[in-house]
């Protein structure tokens, strides 16, 4: 087989370079969107769960009660729990660099002398003991910033940092370097530590805590302190373990990603169009070649092989291009989606990372797949060649009915379905299940569109050979040898006219997501926000966790 | 070698029945050089088809080289026209993209040759056909003469015991035609392989040891 491959089919790639070509690319990006959709789901989850991870520290347990915070006063009660050893309380959010367009800085508010129990936070300056922590708790505009940050917006120690806060703009003094490790490496350096009593009076939660982050006495089990701090608490917060949260910002996240999810498998589904065309054509152009090799004695099976073959190496070879592409598109969309998570949900720290093994079985998977699918129709036919096509004289003609009518059935069964899916995705109550019920009733809308391609060409091409159309600056004989050629071979015609009816749909249905996302988004606003002018604090940050407007503005 | 007894072949051919060959019947000994001529439509060409195992008798019984060809799976047909069919056509079959060597080594290829043994073979083989200087060149570049010539070697690439050719000359002028005709007829005296040649020229026939005349699918005539 490699033999004939080397032989017949690299010498058929070579003639045809330019067709060859657009299938490679076509391949290539196909598998690229889905190589960086999948990076870019990876990478989401990798953060949320690492960012989790570094600001949880030792905590084995966290007490919570989302944007509500849990009032400062059940502190105690939460400390002293039988099993607790530390519990540390905190306060975060995020707060805007005054005159640094785009900068968030992440402000942990803790208590010092109770903190450094659960987070390992690691001073820059060799000194920082006991008197500097006391010096700084003292000083309630004393703030700690990541060396990178300082360095990054050239802010040496003692120097003053303005931020937007509850208060309006409000002046800090760096009096602590970080180093870049533990908890500090979140949000790619833009962490501070402040005093817990600065950080209430900064976010306006003065006497609330958003978080409270517990260790375990040696020996106790997890759950049965979780239960033992939910009873006292007796439902004013949630304790979970750290693990929870991110598994509740990844539910958040679970549309987003599944929205990209169905652009991948668009990308697919035009890339099984386009091997699907490639392969097809090929057939027919060399129909009268493999008449030859099956009359000088090359099986049924080894034709059928010798076709599916040329596809897959040619979609292994695209698909390996592929996913290095995806990995660099995924780079580059990272930024984008950073910044619509950071804008709908919650900031992150987007971490590329390496390619992964499994993105790379993805990426070899799904193209392979795809092509192997796509050549398999092609190469049956090419299987079914007869030896007697290299005797004859005469251009081939395909049998136009039988596929036709082949195809027309197939487009009445999708027809017959597409409607069904669609009916029935508004029905079913995850809305994650009905967006892909919905979206693979419109799959195989497509699928129908594209199998009645050969049809709608014949019958578009009789009614111009009855009425004898003349096409302008041109006399009647070019454009009806044009029309008997499609006329004579509708399936041919067919499949091209289907690829370009496929791509145009999933460009289309792509934008009608899109727009039908922003329109919803615009609706809700609109309706949920009827105010014609809106007054803030000014320190917007991400989606929910906006800083509050100072109360005694309002009168 | 060649036995067919009431052969019949029709096709389909919209909503009529074309019939091909109406009860053919004849045997074309081992060996020997036949020449089968007729009119356009009196089965000549459906005759080698179905001798060549390239098609089916719609009715009657065809034996070549000793095996009933109608009756075998179309894997067994298609390993019976790799080693004991050779076929010559009119309009040559080469695979453009490989050159004249590549050509005649295919079916050694098809069969699982290394590439050194299929090469020698074809090396051989176009020496044989007096092409060895231009196994390099692709069909494009080559005479219709020479292309003939690569064709006669790719059909004898297994030495098969019945070569088929089918109007070998038609694409010929007559002097490269004559050569064709002489190196079938060399083939046919050193190889002992039986040849059966579908023409229409009186000329070419003169080459054959029997020439067969087809009407209406069914033998005219025939002259030794």
């Amino acid at each position: 087989m490699l033999a004939l491959l080397r032989s017949i089919s690299w010498r058929h790639v070579k003639r045809h370079r330019l067709r060859t070509a657009l299938t490679f690319f076509g391949i290539a990006l196909g598998v690229a969107v889905i190589v960086a959709i999948a990076v870019v789901n990876r990478s989401l989850t990798t953060s949320f769960e690492s960012t989790i991870d570094q600001i949880a520290g030792k905590a084995v347990l966290q007490v919570a009660n989302g944007e509500s915070g849990i009032a400062e006063s059940l502190y105690p009660v939460i400390r002293d729990t039988p099993g607790v050893r530390d519990a540390a309380a905190a306060v975060e959010g995020f707060l805007p660099v005054v005159g640094v367009p785009g900068e968030r800085l992440y402000i942990y508010g803790v208590d010092f002398l109770t903190d450094f129990a659960i987070r390992e936070h690691q001073f820059a300056q060799a000194q920082f003991g006991f008197d500097q922590a006391l010096d700084f708790i003292a000083n309630p505009d004393s703030i700690a910033v990541t060396e990178s940050f300082a360095r990054r917006l050239g802010m040496p120690l003692g120097a003053r940092l303005n931020l937007l806060t509850s208060e309006g703009q409000r002046q800090f003094t760096i009096r602590a370097l970080l180093k870049e490790q533990g908890t500090a490496k979140v949000f790619g350096g833009s962490f501070a530590l402040m005093d817990l009593p600065a950080a209430q009076r900064v976010f306006g939660k003065e006497g609330k805590l958003d978080i409270v982050d517990l260790t375990l006495e040696p020996g106790e089990q997890i759950g049965r302190v979780q239960q033992r701090v939910s009873q006292r608490l007796n439902g004013a917060a949630e304790v979970d373990r750290p693990k929870k949260r991110g598994e509740q910002i990844e539910l958040l996240l679970t549309s987003f990603r599944v929205g990209l999810f169905f652009v991948s498998l668009i990308a697919l589904f035009v890339g099984f169009f386009l091997i699907y065309n490639t392969v097809s054509v090929s057939v027919i152009q060399r129909k009268r070649e493999m008449g030859t090799l099956r009359c000088i004695g090359m099986r049924r099976s080894e034709l059928f092989r010798l076709i599916v073959s040329e596809a897959l190496i040619l979609a292994l070879v695209g698909s390996i291009l592929g996913a290095l592409l995806g990995w660099l598109l995924a780079r580059a969309a990272l930024i984008a989606v950073g910044e619509t998570v950071g804008n709908l949900f919650s900031v992150v720290d987007l971490i590329v990372g390496n390619f992964t093994i499994a993105e790379l079985a993805l990426a070899l998977g799904s193209g392979v797949a795809v092509a192997l699918l796509a050549a398999l129709f092609p190469a049956w036919q090419a299987m079914r060649v007869s030896p007697l096509e290299n005797a004859r004289q005469a251009a081939w003609r395909p049998a136009g009915d039988r596929t036709v009518s082949w195809a027309n059935r197939l487009g009445l069964l999708c027809t017959i379905m597409a409607p069904i899916f669609l009916l029935i995705a508004p029905t079913v109550g995850d809305p994650v299940k009905r967006f892909s019920v919905g979206v693979i009733g419109m799959l195989i809308f497509l699928l129908a569109l594209a199998a009645f391609c050969p049809a709608l060409i014949r019958f578009a091409v009789g009614w111009f050979w009855r009425s004898r159309v003349r096409l302008p600056g041109s006399d009647a004989v070019e454009p009806r040898l044009a029309a008997d050629s499609l006329r004579r071979n509708p399936a041919r015609s067919g499949i091209t006219v289907a690829t370009v009816v496929i791509s145009l749909a999933a460009i289309f249905t792509i934008a009608a997501f899109v727009s039908s996302v922003r329109g919803s988004l615009l609706t809700w606003v609109d309706q949920m926000v009827t105010a014609d002018l809106i007054v803030s604090s000014g320190a917007r940050t991400a989606g929910p966790r906006n800083v509050p407007l100072r109360e005694d503005l309002l009168p | 070698m060649i036995r067919c007894i009431d052969v019949c072949k029709t096709y389909r051919q919209g909503d009529n029945d074309i019939t091909a060959l109406a009860g053919l019947s004849l045997e074309i000994a081992k060996g020997s050089f036949a020449a089968i001529m007729g009119p356009s439509g009196s089965g000549k060409s459906t005759l080698m088809h179905l001798i060549g195992g390239l098609d089916r008798p719609t009715s009657g019984e065809l034996f070549v080289n000793g095996r009933l060809i109608g009756q075998m799976a179309d894997d067994q047909v298609t390993l019976f026209r790799r080693y004991k069919i050779g076929f010559v056509f009119q309009f040559f079959n080469l695979l453009p993209t490989l050159t004249a060597l590549e050509n005649v080594a295919l079916p050694l290829v098809l069969d699982g040759r290394s590439q050194a043994e299929s090469d020698e073979r074809a090396q051989a083989l176009l020496a044989r056909t007096g092409l060895d200087k231009r196994r390099d060149h692709l069909p494009d570049e080559l005479s219709g003469g020479e292309i003939q010539r690569v064709a006669v070697a790719r059909a004898l690439a297994f030495s098969p015991p019945i070569l088929l050719a089918d109007e070998p000359t038609g694409n010929l002028d007559s002097r490269t035609g004559e050569a064709i005709l002489s190196l079938l007829k060399e083939i046919n005296h050193e190889e002992g392989c039986t040849v059966v040649m579908v023409t229409h020229s009186q000329e070419a026939a003169r080459y054959s040891d029997r020439t067969i005349f087809l009407r209406d699918g069914r033998v005219e005539k025939e002259h030794c």
